[in-house]
């Protein structure tokens, strides 16, 4: 088990900056998932913890010690990768086995290690086949025990489960939980997929144009995306985002766009005011379970009911996404599947506005007094 | 209406021939055939002439008779033993090829691997020229690398006959497109278990290369075994003398086409073993060379 600090991690490729002055504190046994879209940096982030890319500024410091120079077989690591790199011309046993081979381990002792982690990742049956004729789960499987028979200080995974399909992936998702829970280790994962990155990660690390945008616990940057970037990255479907502007009534002070208004709850009054808007104009980001089709009992004042139109939606057996429009306004619903709706329908909604997020128009980070309640912005 | 129209010519069964086959099939397999007999007959006139008294190769040759093993002895195996040390320029030629190629495997296996995978600077410029040797026919360089051996005193031995031939473009390239088209994640996953350079190579990279080491040693042999100017051009005597250089020296001195037949046949078989030894890889490591998939 290890701790590990990123400072100030740069790393170009040529002239462009694969990851810029990244600073990351992971604590022991905690599992951090590095999430962004495709060429964000998070696999370059990797690798260099890795040792596997080099000529980086900054450091890297595990349990105390500056690995910068360190070889990434001296770096007590584990890597798990996106096509599993099994050796194929190695049985599966052969494959578990090498990194300890490699360390002039006993063979008592590597037999121990291999059964045991074979043990854990059901793989007794298969010891003896080439990895090449295994299935995609199989493999997956054995490129974990490979990892695990190491018993390393650090586990990186790189998009370990992107190659599996749907249902595999869900299961794998599971029995990776599982696994961070039996060994307790330092994990760091990587991927692109939102969904596991909130599933699977203690903490999330949302990467962009290879620099830090938010890094916090997945509820916390959820409810609260540090940026528009991460508002329309994390959450499937993702926020939906209203330009409009604050106008100040006589007591109150109101959201208003071309097609309704608002009222600002109090809760938002002091960060909007302490807030230099330009031209009073606001970006209002509201989750598509926080708009509601307004009922009898919960009935606002007539401006602040939405009046929207279903373009069209998609029933998930267990949801019903609505694509709505209100004016020139497009945003997502989320209903209940019992919910009865169809394309075409009009109808009238209200939003939590409690539950909003407000970011500034041009800076577009979010509007909050106390930015650590969704975790620590960089 | 239109969709029964189209069922119709679309069930229709093709012409085939009484056995089964599609006319289209039978021509190509008939084209395959003719072009295979064509390839197989010299060697197949060779092989029977071998086995036959020398005036009888001459009077068959005009006849199907060429191809029919009469009066077969294998007198004329025991005339080249007789005429020639035969095993000395076959023990040259083995020499020679099986150190040309040993020697390859390592030096181009190496060079494919280290334009494929390290970076150094220079490396697209050196790829570059090794492609463009490629194109250059020994013979517009035989006079030149003579007059080089010739100033150094290597001419009549081995080593004037092995050391030029072990670097080799076409063979350094074919090590580069399988090792470029490797997965990296492999090399970086034996790194990470603790493996290092030397190792890798011997662990993961030569095992999965084995279909374009055979490749390369197959052809290596084939092209050195045959080889005839150059060893003509630097050797005297049969004392570092290679086969066909000697089957040359042979055919002025005796004219006995059986007896030379029978040289021949001795000198194909070696290679005629290796490639049935290793035609499963050599197929593996052709299509591995020009497909890219390499597991």
């Amino acid at each position: 088990m290890a701790n590990l600090r990123l400072i100030n991690i740069t790393k170009f490729f040529g002239t462009v900056p694969a990851v810029s002055d990244v600073n990351l504190e992971v604590t022991d046994g905690e599992f951090i998932v590095l999430v962004g879209p495709s060429g964000c940096g998070k696999s370059t982030l990797l690798r260099l913890i890795a040792g596997l890319e080099t000529d980086h500024a900054g450091e890297i410091i595990i349990d105390g010690n500056n690995i910068n120079h360190v070889p990434p077989k001296n770096r007590d690591i584990a890597m798990v990768f996106q096509n599993y790199a099994l050796y194929p011309h190695m049985t599966v046993y052969q494959n578990m086995a090498f990194g300890l081979k490699m360390r002039k381990i006993s063979k008592e002792e590597i037999d121990n290690r291999v059964l045991e982690a074979a043990k854990i990742l059901k793989l007794q049956d298969l010891l003896n086949r080439k990895s090449k004729a295994l299935s995609g789960g199989q493999q997956q499987r054995v490129a974990l025990g490979r990892a695990i028979v190491r018993k390393p200080k650090l586990f990186l995974f790189d998009e370990p489960l992107s190659n599996l399909d749907a249902k595999l992936r869900v299961a794998m998702r599971g029995e990776l939980i599982k696994l961070h829970k039996k060994l307790g280790t330092t994990m760091i994962y990587v991927t692109h997929d939102q969904v596991e990155a909130m599933s699977m990660g203690d903490r999330l690390v949302v990467l962009h144009e290879g620099k830090v945008q938010q890094i916090g616990k997945p509820l916390g940057i959820y409810e609260h995306p540090a940026n528009l970037f991460v508002a329309g990255f994390i959450g499937s479907p993702p926020m939906n985002l209203f330009h409009c502007k604050i106008r100040k009534d006589a007591q109150r002070f109101t959201i208003v766009t071309d097609d309704f208004e608002l009222t600002l709850p109090d809760t938002f009054l002091q960060v909007i005011k302490s807030s230099n808007l330009p031209d009073n104009r606001v970006i209002l980001g509201v989750r598509p379970e926080d708009i509601h089709e307004m009922r009898p009992e919960i009935c606002p004042p007539l401006k602040q009911q939405i009046s929207a139109r279903i373009e069209y939606i998609e029933p998930l057996g267990s949801e019903v996404f609505a694509t709505c429009t209100s004016g020139k306004h497009e945003f997502i619903v989320r209903f209940s599947a019992k919910t009865d709706i169809h394309p075409d329908q009009k109808i009238k909604l209200v939003i939590d506005m409690e539950r909003s997020c407000f970011f500034h128009p041009t800076k577009e980070n979010e509007l909050t007094m106390n930015n650590n309640e969704s975790g620590d912005l960089s | 209406m239109n969709q029964i129209k189209s069922y119709h010519i679309s069930s229709r069964p093709k012409a085939t021939i009484k056995l089964g086959l599609p006319i289209s099939a039978l021509i190509c397999y008939l084209s395959l055939s003719l072009m295979a007999l064509f390839y197989i007959a010299p060697i197949v006139y060779m092989v029977v002439s071998s086995l036959k008294p020398d005036s009888r190769v001459l009077t068959d040759g005009g006849s199907i008779l060429a191809f029919i093993p009469v009066e077969g002895s294998l007198r004329n195996f025991q005339d080249v033993f007789r005429r020639v040390s035969f095993g000395r320029v076959m023990f040259n030629s083995m020499f020679i090829t099986g150190m040309i190629m040993v020697c390859g495997l390592v030096v181009n296996a190496l060079a494919g691997y280290a334009l494929a995978r390290l970076q150094w600077r220079g490396r697209e410029v050196v790829l570059t020229f090794i492609l463009a040797l490629m194109i250059i026919p020994f013979e517009t360089i035989a006079v030149p690398l003579f007059y080089q051996v010739s100033i150094i005193g290597w001419r009549d031995s081995y080593h004037v006959q092995i050391i030029p031939f072990i670097a080799d473009a076409f063979s350094i390239y074919l090590f580069y497109s399988f090792f470029i088209g490797m997965p990296r994640e492999l090399e970086e996953a034996a790194r990470i278990d603790g493996a290092g350079p030397w190792r890798t190579l011997l662990y993961i990279i030569v095992p999965l290369a084995r279909p374009v080491f055979a490749t390369v040693a197959i052809l290596t042999f084939l092209m050195r075994w045959g080889s005839y100017l150059w060893p003509l051009m630097v050797t005297t005597g049969e004392t570092y003398r290679p086969l066909p250089v000697a089957m040359a020296a042979f055919e002025n001195q005796v004219k006995l086409w059986g007896d030379i037949m029978a040289f021949g046949v001795m000198m194909v078989a070696p290679i005629l073993i290796v490639f049935l030894l290793f035609q499963g890889w050599f197929v593996k490591g052709v299509a591995a060379s020009g497909t890219g998939q390499k597991q």
